[in-house]
Formats: structure tokens, C-alpha cells, sequence
């Protein structure tokens, strides 16, 4: 397994465990007397697991096992493939960490992490779409590099 | 990689590449979640039906155990409709989200509906053992 493909895969498992550690405690907190302005991680939750973990897992499994890009240069670009990897990471903790600062304490600070974060996402997204478009194909031979 | 899969993946594709930005415009604008147009729920519904659901619909058609010795991929047809089905769901949804054509979005979920069904009567017979070693080979065909 490549090690661009590990680390989507153990960065998936971390959120996995941290998305469901900030469940339990959004379920304990009415019980356990904790702030109800808890209740601003809720969006924080959905996004660990949706983005960090589903999202994660998706593009590491498809970025290792999706047919072939070429002989040559089997999984596309890896220079994309890690720069899709940083932007979605760093604008999902930017958001884990703008986005209970913005209900707290709302600001020009915490607005701006949160604006970096979204374009830092959409760029990973983007980055993905680019770099699998072509390896979603038939059975056909893997295409030969130009020039090659 | 079979037709239906590819079809569904890269339509996954363009849902990931249309769902993000407007995730992006409601995290960064406060103001959003107010807007005449309902962002929130054309987010959920184009990242997590669109991209989500039908990215493993895609991965199962391809990955799952195949039938017949491991020569067919089953009920081919369910398959395609539940593509289609899928797909219709999903535009007639976002139409009724943004108010053009009444009914949209319950036309929309019952189309849903009867795509996961017909994911699931495809998908159910191909959740099995290996049976033999040609269906143990990896996917790539």
C-alpha cells in the first residue's frame, strides 16, 4: 500500500475515533450538566465523519485500487494526490477548530479560518476529481504516457 | 470497470465537485443559511445522495462477488435502473429545492426509493462466499 494511501487511511481512522468521542459527549452533555452551547459542535460532528472519515476513506481506497493510470505512472499524479491530502486535512481542522470559536466568540478571526477552510476543501475536492477522472475506465489497456 | 460503475462514479464526481462549493458558501458566509435559495438542504442532499450513496453503489456494481461461476454480474438491468432511477431522483429533488417544478422533491424520494430498491434486489444475491477462485480475483475488469 503506498504511503500516501496510509496516511488517508490512519488519518480516516483517527477522525472515525474523534468523531464518535465528540458524539458521546454532545449525548452526555445534557446529562452530564455541560454547556448546551455545546450544541455548536453538532456541524463540527457531521463534517468529522462525513469529510474526515467516509470522504477520507474514499479517496485513499480510490487513489490505491482504481484501474491504472498508465504503466508508467499507475495512480495519476502523486504530487496531486498529496495536495488534495494537506487541503483536506488542514481545511477540516481549520473548521473543527473556526467553527465552535465562531459560535463562541464571533469575529473577524474566526470568519476567516472558517472562509480558508472552505476553499481549502473545495480545492481537495477538486484536486480528487482531477487526479481519478481518468482512471474511471473500462477494462482497456492502461494508457501509455505521452512520449513514452 | 463496468459501464454502469463508470457511468455512477463520474457521476459521483461532478456531485462531489458541485456539493463542496456550496458547503464551502455555508461554512464561510453566515448569511447563508438565509438565502432564498435553500443551500443547506441541496448540500445534503447533492454530497450525500450524489456523491456519497452513489460513489458505493458504483464501488459495490464493480467490487461485489460475482454470480455464475464469476462470469456474471447479476441482474444487469436493476442495476441500470437503479443508475437512472438514482440520478432522476436527485435532479427532481434539487428542482423542488429550488422551486421549479411542483412536486419535485416527493417525485424526487420516491425515485430514490426505487433506486435503493433496485440496488439492493441487484446487490443481495452478490453478498456471498467466494466460491471459486475465479470469483477471488481483485477488481480491475
Amino acid at each position: 500500500m503506498p504511503r500516501l494511501v496510509r496516511w488517508y487511511l490512519k488519518s480516516a481512522l483517527l477522525y472515525l475515533l474523534a468523531g464518535f468521542a465528540l458524539q458521546a459527549l454532545l449525548a452526555a452533555a445534557p446529562l452530564g450538566g455541560l454547556s448546551p452551547r455545546l450544541g455548536a459542535l453538532w456541524p463540527t460532528y457531521i463534517h468529522l465523519i462525513a469529510v474526515g472519515w467516509t470522504t477520507q476513506l474514499i479517496f485513499g481506497v480510490a487513489f490505491w485500487m482504481f484501474p491504472r493510470f498508465s504503466r508508467e505512472s499507475p495512480r495519476g499524479s502523486h504530487l496531486l494526490g498529496w495536495f488534495t491530502y494537506i487541503t483536506l486535512n488542514a481545511g477540516l481542522l481549520l473548521r473543527v477548530a473556526g467553527e465552535p470559536w465562531r459560535a463562541w466568540h464571533p469575529g473577524t478571526l474566526a470568519d476567516s479560518m472558517l472562509f480558508v477552510s472552505a476553499v481549502l476543501q473545495v480545492l481537495a475536492g477538486w484536486g480528487f476529481v482531477l487526479n481519478v477522472w481518468k482512471r474511471v475506465r473500462g477494462p482497456s489497456r492502461p494508457r501509455a504516457v505521452k512520449g513514452a | 470497470m463496468p459501464p454502469a460503475s463508470r457511468w455512477s462514479l463520474r457521476s459521483a464526481l461532478l456531485y462531489l465537485a458541485l456539493g463542496l462549493p456550496l458547503g464551502g458558501v455555508l461554512l464561510a458566509w453566515r448569511g447563508a443559511r438565509s438565502m432564498a435559495v435553500p443551500l443547506l438542504p441541496l448540500h445534503v442532499e447533492i454530497v450525500l445522495v450524489g456523491w456519497l450513496t452513489q460513489l458505493t453503489f458504483a464501488v459495490a456494481y464493480w467490487i461485489l462477488p460475482r454470480l455464475a461461476r464469476g462470469t456474471s454480474r447479476g441482474k444487469e438491468h436493476a442495476a441500470w435502473f437503479s443508475l437512472v432511477a438514482l440520478n432522476a431522483g436527485i435532479l427532481l429533488t434539487v428542482a423542488g429545492d429550488l422551486g421549479i417544478g411542483q412536486g419535485g422533491v416527493a417525485v424526487g424520494g420516491a425515485l430514490q426509493f426505487a433506486s435503493a430498491l433496485a440496488f439492493v434486489l441487484h446487490a443481495w444475491p452478490r453478498i456471498k462466499p467466494f466460491s471459486s477462485p475465479r470469483n477471488d480475483e481483485p477488481p480491475g475488469r
